[in-house]
């Protein structure tokens, strides 16, 4: 290939007339940093920090991975389309908060003004709870919660996240009424969980792996499709005959006005990564489905959720 | 049970030559990157992550550890020397570090932080490795009740920092409430009072606050005056005698604990602890009247306590695989890097690893201690340079320091006029400690109140019928209380006499 490559290259410096027409863009040769809205620990944060060492060590760069925390990831989203540097080294993580944060009020930065450059996973929603609780099984659960209404508390990441959008649809589809005890980040969640100081969390299971792994929480459903492969017994709530699914994707943010063709560098070079160690590790454990997409089908994705956030949103008010 | 092969093992790692290089370059890297106002410990791991590919998974952990420590003591030299925090846990120290070297005893006072911050650290280890598994239990049990409970109780100081005139003092406290509440709705996700600025949705930093009323508003002051005869500013290299640090030691020891016990709740941190060390050891003073002119133990104690959060913070993250604070957050990304995976199960699967650590924290307070005497002379001839030179320093290093912790431009103006706000409390004698108290703690104050109350579907009476809460907050009616009462004692049995 690198050969083959190269003689391409020989031929091409023959030719051309114009430096221009052999730009191959490369990417990374340099230092990346990569920002996230989540606080330590949450999802994207965990994400990231397993993305950068793979990166270090594939490529041979230092990375730096920098929470710029607040509203929502509002304060992410303002930062990147207002400051960040559209050099491809500034990049960012991006779930359907993304979407919904400037859904929600005015004056945010959409999906639009941003550099779509890949889907990487699909990210299960479930619901898990302490070892120690009673609920051995999601009936328990709704069983309980319909007998006592506003008993249970159900903790979740952060206020006007996805996750509260699934709790919703989840406590309107069961007619159960739970109340909804946000957090500042996913990992706040789990500690609040590991405290038994909420009933039960709906969260992705990979900011709760260890605990989930060595039983100190227990998971009592899935928010999709199909059973997950990590956790076979653990039932789907459609399979109760709850339609309530939730795909949370993970994604790749460039600030506004990027190259096109290093767009598709970064894109290549995020396909290639997924055997890679510690990303391998990491996606195959935390439970996610790889479900790469480049940024040209990543946009048209994100065009379609972004309509049913749209709607579903329009609904609740 | 932990078998003596392992801890001989542990030991026999961290005492090579190899492993205390490395030691000893993690803390002196830490000291630099905690002087720089605006590198914090995070950041300093963050930049020496990638050199610690292919070192030993202990050696690149214990190094960070150095850097870790290290980082908590320059914090409290700049604050010492140049009346700004060089990072955020340092901004206790300011209150009397600063007074102690404008007297000219530079030298005692970065030899007290530095003494402080060893055996803080010191005492955190031993405390970390004889009790970990059930503080992190204990640590669990602190929920948002509790966290608004500390919250209140760290403001209750405000009754003992603001002596001169208690109104005052209030109206700084409300000041500093008013500028936390810019930012974000936590619980709504839509921006609060940010002006439709975004810059201003995150909120204000508080360490952005601390540099424009410390640092600015004591540049504009110190150029009123007029400067025309100065002469070389006399100051002395002279290090604490040891019957000053012998006096110093149940400070030391109680304003470690604190640290310990702050640092295990993920979240508070090494700023909230020192704040809290401070008060105490004033409480505790036989002479709380020269607290903030200079006072030795209200040195040592917010610098033993931010120190001894770093053991604290050690017990969530390798107990629950919870980062604490950003320094924890980047360790723990490096632990699972080098595939180890913090949780309970890390004491058993890995022993040699958490004694090698507990080992090396223990060594990096001596390596602290010996490279912190050796720097302190240097130190202080700080204090020599001509003060218009100073102060053109530190006006310039101030303005880099609102860059570094943002990058926003915007930033660097907020630092301009809190430093012109700073300068106007000055002026008409509003405290600025009560202001820094409140930013410090309002956001948690704020989110943990409204937690608790969604936990307990409105009922208030959740703060006071959980134990740690009740009992936190009765601490804290008692420690609002004590210094009006105790004026009300004295000036009784003035009257009676």
């Amino acid at each position: 290939m690198i050969s083959t490559r190269n003689i391409l290259a020989s031929a091409a410096l023959v030719l051309a007339t114009s430096p221009a027409a052999l730009a191959e863009v490369e990417w990374p040769t340099q230092s990346v940093m990569l920002v996230t809205h989540s606080s330590a620990g949450g999802g994207g944060d965990v994400m990231l920090r397993n993305l950068a060492p793979t990166l270090e060590a594939k490529f041979g760069i230092s990375t730096n991975v920098d929470n710029r925390v607040g509203g929502s990831g509002a304060v992410a989203a303002s930062w990147l389309v207002n400051q960040a540097n559209p050099d491809g080294y500034t990049l960012k993580s991006v779930t359907p908060t993304q979407l919904i944060t400037p859904l929600r009020s005015a004056g945010i930065p959409t999906y639009e003004e941003m550099t779509p450059i890949a889907r990487l996973f699909l990210d299960p929603t479930t619901l898990y709870v302490h070892d120690n609780s009673p609920f051995q099984t999601i009936e328990e659960f709704l069983d309980h919660a319909r007998e006592n209404p506003r008993d249970l508390s159900i903790g979740i990441g952060s206020a006007g996240s996805l996750d509260q959008l699934v709790l919703q649809n989840f406590t309107a589809a069961t007619e159960i009424d739970a109340r909804t005890v946000p957090h500042e980040g996913g990992g706040d969640a789990v500690v609040a969980l590991l405290g038994e100081h909420v009933d039960a969390v709906v969260g992705e299971p990979g900011q709760a792996l260890t605990h989930l792994q060595d039983g100190t929480l227990r998971m009592l459903t899935v928010f999709q499709e199909e059973r997950l492969d990590t956790y076979p017994d653990v039932p789907t709530l459609a399979e109760l005959g709850y339609e309530v699914t939730s795909n949370k994707f993970r994604g790749i943010f460039g600030p506004p006005g990027m190259d096109p063709e290093m767009v598709e560098a970064i894109a290549t070079a995020l396909s290639e990564l997924y055997e890679d160690d510690p990303w391998n590790t990491y996606w195959t454990e935390a439970s996610l489905s790889a479900a790469f997409m480049g940024p040209e089908e990543f946009t048209e994705y994100l065009g379609v959720v972004n309509e049913e956030m749209r709607e579903f949103i329009e609904g609740l008010n | 049970m932990i078998e003596t092969a392992v801890i001989a093992e542990a030991f026999l790692n961290v005492l090579s030559p190899y492993t205390l290089f490395f030691l000893f370059l993690g803390v002196l890297i830490g000291i630099l990157a905690g002087i720089l106002p605006g590198i914090n410990g995070a950041i300093g791991i963050s930049l020496i992550l990638p050199f610690t590919f292919g070192m030993d998974p202990a050696v690149a952990l214990i190094m960070m550890l150095g850097l870790w420590g290290g980082q908590n003591f320059g914090g409290g030299v700049t604050a010492a020397l140049v009346h700004t925090p060089g990072a955020a846990s340092g901004a206790a120290t300011l209150f009397d570090g600063y007074p102690l070297a404008q007297k000219g005893q530079a030298g005692k006072a970065l030899g007290v932080i530095c003494i402080a911050s060893s055996v803080g650290w010191f005492l955190s280890t031993i405390m970390l490795a004889l009790i970990a598994v059930p503080l992190a239990a204990f640590a669990l049990r602190f929920s948002a009740p509790e966290y608004f409970a500390v919250g209140i109780f760290g403001l209750s100081m405000v009754a003992s920092m603001a002596t001169k005139n208690i109104f005052k003092g209030a109206i700084a406290t409300l000041f500093g409430l008013l500028i936390v509440t810019i930012g974000t709705d936590p619980f709504s996700g839509l921006p609060r009072f940010a002006f439709g600025r975004f810059e201003l949705m995150d909120g204000i930093n508080f360490l952005i606050v601390m540099i424009g009323v410390f640092a600015i508003a004591e540049v504009l002051h110190q150029a009123q005056k007029p400067t025309v005869h100065e002469e070389v500013r006399r100051f002395s290299r002279e290090l604490p005698s040891w019957a000053e640090v012998r006096a110093l030691l149940p400070t030391m020891v109680r304003s470690a604990g604190i640290g310990m016990l702050v640092g295990t709740a993920p979240g508070a941190g090494g700023s909230i602890a020192a704040f809290i060390a401070y008060n105490e050891a004033k409480r505790f003073s036989k002479t709380p009247e020269a607290f903030g002119t200079g006072a030795l133990e209200g040195i040592a104690a917010p610098e033993a306590a931010n120190n001894a959060t770093e053991g604290g913070a050690m017990v969530p993250l390798l107990a629950l695989g919870v980062p604490g604070s950003g320094a924890a957050a980047v360790i723990l990304a490096a632990m699972i890097l080098y595939g180890l995976r913090p949780g309970p199960r890390i004491f058993t699967d890995e022993p040699v690893l958490v004694y090698s650590l507990f080992f090396g924290l223990a060594l990096g307070a001596v390596a602290l201690l010996i490279l912190g005497l050796l720097l302190t002379p240097y130190l202080a001839m700080l204090m020599r340079i001509p003060k218009p030179y100073l102060i053109t320093g530190v006006t310039g290093l101030s303005f880099m320091a609102a860059m570094a912790i943002t990058g926003l431009m915007f930033d660097v103006r907020l630092v301009l006029l809190f430093g012109i706000i700073g300068y106007i409390m000055r002026r008409y004698d509003f405290p600025p400690a009560p202001m820094i108290l409140a930013l410090v703690l309002g956001f948690m104050i704020e989110t943990s109140m409204r937690r608790a109350l969604i936990m307990s579907d409105g009922d208030w009476s959740i703060f006071v019928t959980r134990p740690i809460s009740g009992t936190i907050l009765a601490l804290a009616v008692l420690s609002f209380l004590y210094p009006i009462l105790r004026k009300i004692v004295s000036s009784a049995r003035q009257g009676g006499a």
